[in-house]
């Protein structure tokens, strides 16, 4: 069902370990079908999946899987899934915090014990608070997750379902950028790990729009740009909006020989995507 | 919320004022103005935030967030209402009683057009079932809802008076203080998934002029950061809870270099955008002349699918009638012999002039 998406971005044919995939959503469109593709798109390599979910939660992952025919569920529960939800650790957070003052007004004490500890096991991120180690102690559940994967499953895709939510969490770019760089060196420790990083862009000056600065540093970065934009035109029936794909690895290009870059119109329906070269009714 | 579509179908909990979607079997309560409900999708999900961004007075984005309370009220929903701009006890004194005449919004579907009827399947029926109860009311503007029903409702208010949480991370702790309330208003009334009350209910959040000159910060710098992890922290609070958010923002109060009307929209599940002619050019221009405002949807966000909603047009536009607020497609008005405010009508008289018509002139040989 996601089988055009799929082949269309040449994910089914190109052995993706160690490459990054980035996922621009321009703002009024949305992507989140280029995910779930690739998501299908590894379960049937039977790759492992690590989900990482600012965005959206694992029930609307669940629910749409269902339709597109896989239980994400029993996928989870047969460890061929993990997820890892910010969040919900920010909905913790919200709840956290009547508790946290009270123990710092009670004993003083207790707080630097906990200071010390903290340093040791980097501790439970808290978005509440001003810590310089929020950016490491969001990340490292990833890395732990993926690490406990690689055991049972031969190669991992790390999903990151919006990264630009990490500046919602009033973390800096370079903050934002430190998480990149560890997703990067993460994937070169472990060669058989996949990165899929998708962000939400505003067309706004890049300059003041930390969101839209990320997404030039990441073009920068990944080997295959999948950009999202919705009608210039507006709204119609027959499209929801316009993929543009680029490979930059030279030999996948030569190999299969793909353009630089190409563009498709795509059609959202309730199980499938329909994509459309311009100008054509379906894809061949 | 999401995860809870399960635990729906297993069990259905029965919520009055509520209906599953057909779409998604998501559950959805109605924003208070039918005619919108039509627009969005058949209503709005539950553990989701709509934004509202303002027209330039917010008059009507203050009528609609009224009407999204009032529909609480009607509905026996638990409702928090949070507002710096006003004072929340009096925008709940304030209102709408319901018009008795119509009860429930859409006719019944044996009711067939007497005139037109070619057109009488037009407008689409939504034939989710509603469990026998009304689905949405209409408010009759000029009467305000009866006190005793209003003393009756479970209300919350939040003026910000009294800010009792702090965190170091947001610059005003105003933020703090909703967020934590909204987390105890889910905790105490068991709005949780994971909690299991005798009797389900909803919790509806109404929350006026959210980033308004009475939010201000003392950093200028901070404030844009304050609004968008107030948005994320209460958008990760609603998805695990049956509970609706509607939050306003004067959205053109907001300077938007860094696109932070564009962000919030991207933390909300739904957002329109209120144009009101009030002021405006638009105001004397004959093409409008029915309506009182433009509706632009700007975001409807996919819940557990991989297509949203999409309305058969986009070109909508809002009028207010005493007893109704109306969201409807725009059409333009019909020509007749007596409108002649067109630019076209006053060039028919100057080409018959030149043609040997009815007037003959001295040039016409």
């Amino acid at each position: 069902m996601t089988d055009s998406v799929c082949s269309a971005l040449g994910i089914d044919r190109v052995d993706m370990c160690g490459k990054t995939i980035l996922i621009e959503e321009q703002h009024g469109s949305d992507a989140n079908f280029i995910v779930n593709a690739v998501v299908s798109g590894s379960l049937q390599k039977s790759q492992g999946i690590c989900l990482v979910l600012f965005h959206n939660t694992f029930g609307h992952y669940h629910n749409v899987g269902m339709k597109l025919g896989y239980n994400m569920k029993v996928l989870k529960e047969r460890g061929q899934v993990t997820v890892v939800e910010p969040m919900k650790i920010a909905a913790s957070n919200v709840e956290d915090l009547g508790h946290d003052s009270v123990d710092a007004a009670n004993v003083d004490l207790t707080k630097t014990d906990r200071k010390i500890t903290n340093t040791e096991d980097i501790g439970i991120p808290d978005i509440m608070k001003l810590d310089t180690m929020l950016v490491r102690q969001l990340f490292s559940p990833v890395r732990n997750k993926v690490h406990e994967m690689l055991k049972s499953m031969g190669s991992v895709n790390v999903i990151v379902d919006d990264l630009s939510h990490l500046f919602d969490m009033s973390l800096s770019l370079r903050d934002v950028w430190f998480y990149v760089r560890y997703l990067r060196s993460l994937m070169e420790f472990e060669p058989m790990i996949s990165v899929c990083i998708m962000t939400h862009t505003y067309k706004a000056d890049p300059d003041t729009c930390q969101p839209d600065m990320i997404a030039i540093g990441l073009k920068h970065m990944s080997d295959l740009i999948v950009s999202v934009e919705p009608l210039s035109t507006g709204h119609a029936n027959d499209v929801s909006g316009k993929i543009n794909i680029r490979w930059k690895v030279d030999e996948v290009r030569r190999k299969y020989r793909w353009a630089e870059k190409t563009t498709y119109l795509y059609k959202l329906l309730d199980r499938q995507v329909k994509m459309f070269a311009p100008g054509s009714s379906s894809l061949s | 919320m999401t995860s809870s579509i399960q635990l729906a179908k297993s069990k259905i909990p029965f919520v009055p004022g509520t209906k599953p979607s057909i779409q998604n079997a998501q559950l959805l309560v109605s924003t208070g103005v039918p005619s919108l409900d039509h627009v969005i999708g058949g209503g709005l999900p539950v553990g989701t935030i709509i934004l509202i961004e303002e027209d330039t007075y917010g008059s009507y984005g203050r009528i609609i967030l009224k009407y999204f309370m009032a529909e609480g009220v009607v509905s026996s929903h638990q409702l928090l209402v949070a507002s710096q701009d006003l004072k929340p006890t009096q925008l709940v004194a304030e209102l709408p009683a319901v018009a008795v005449d119509s009860i429930t919004c859409p006719p019944p579907q044996d009711e067939k057009m007497q005139i037109a009827w070619r057109y009488q399947n037009m407008r689409k029926i939504d034939t989710s079932p509603t469990g026998g109860q009304p689905f949405g009311h209409y408010y009759d503007l000029t009467k305000t809802i009866n006190k005793n029903i209003v003393e009756a409702a479970s209300i919350k208010h939040w003026d910000g008076s009294d800010v009792r949480y702090t965190a170091e991370s947001f610059g005003n702790n105003a933020y703090v203080d909703l967020l934590k309330t909204v987390q105890e208003s889910i905790k105490d009334g068991q709005f949780s998934i994971s909690s299991e009350p005798e009797k389900r209910n909803i919790l509806r959040i109404a929350i006026h002029s959210l980033g308004s000159r009475l939010w201000l910060n003392e950093k200028e710098e901070t404030m844009t950061g304050d609004l968008l992890k107030f948005f994320y922290c209460l958008k990760s609070l609603l998805r695990n809870a049956y509970a609706v958010a509607m939050v306003t923002i004067p959205a053109h109060h907001f300077d938007n270099s860094d696109a932070v009307v564009e962000r919030t929209e991207h933390l909300s599940d739904i957002a329109l955008r209120l144009e009101s002619f009030a002021g405006s050019a638009k105001e004397a221009n004959p093409i409008f002349s029915d309506y009182h405002g433009l509706l632009h949807i700007r975001k409807l966000g996919a819940l557990n699918s991989l297509a949203p909603h999409y309305p058969e047009s986009v070109d909508l536009a809002f009028k207010l009638r005493r007893k109704k607020f109306v969201v409807e497609v725009l059409h333009l008005p019909p020509e007749l012999p007596g409108t002649a405010q067109r630019e076209q009508d006053e060039i028919v008289p100057l080409a018959r002039d030149c043609s040997s018509g009815a007037r003959k002139s001295r040039l016409d040989f």
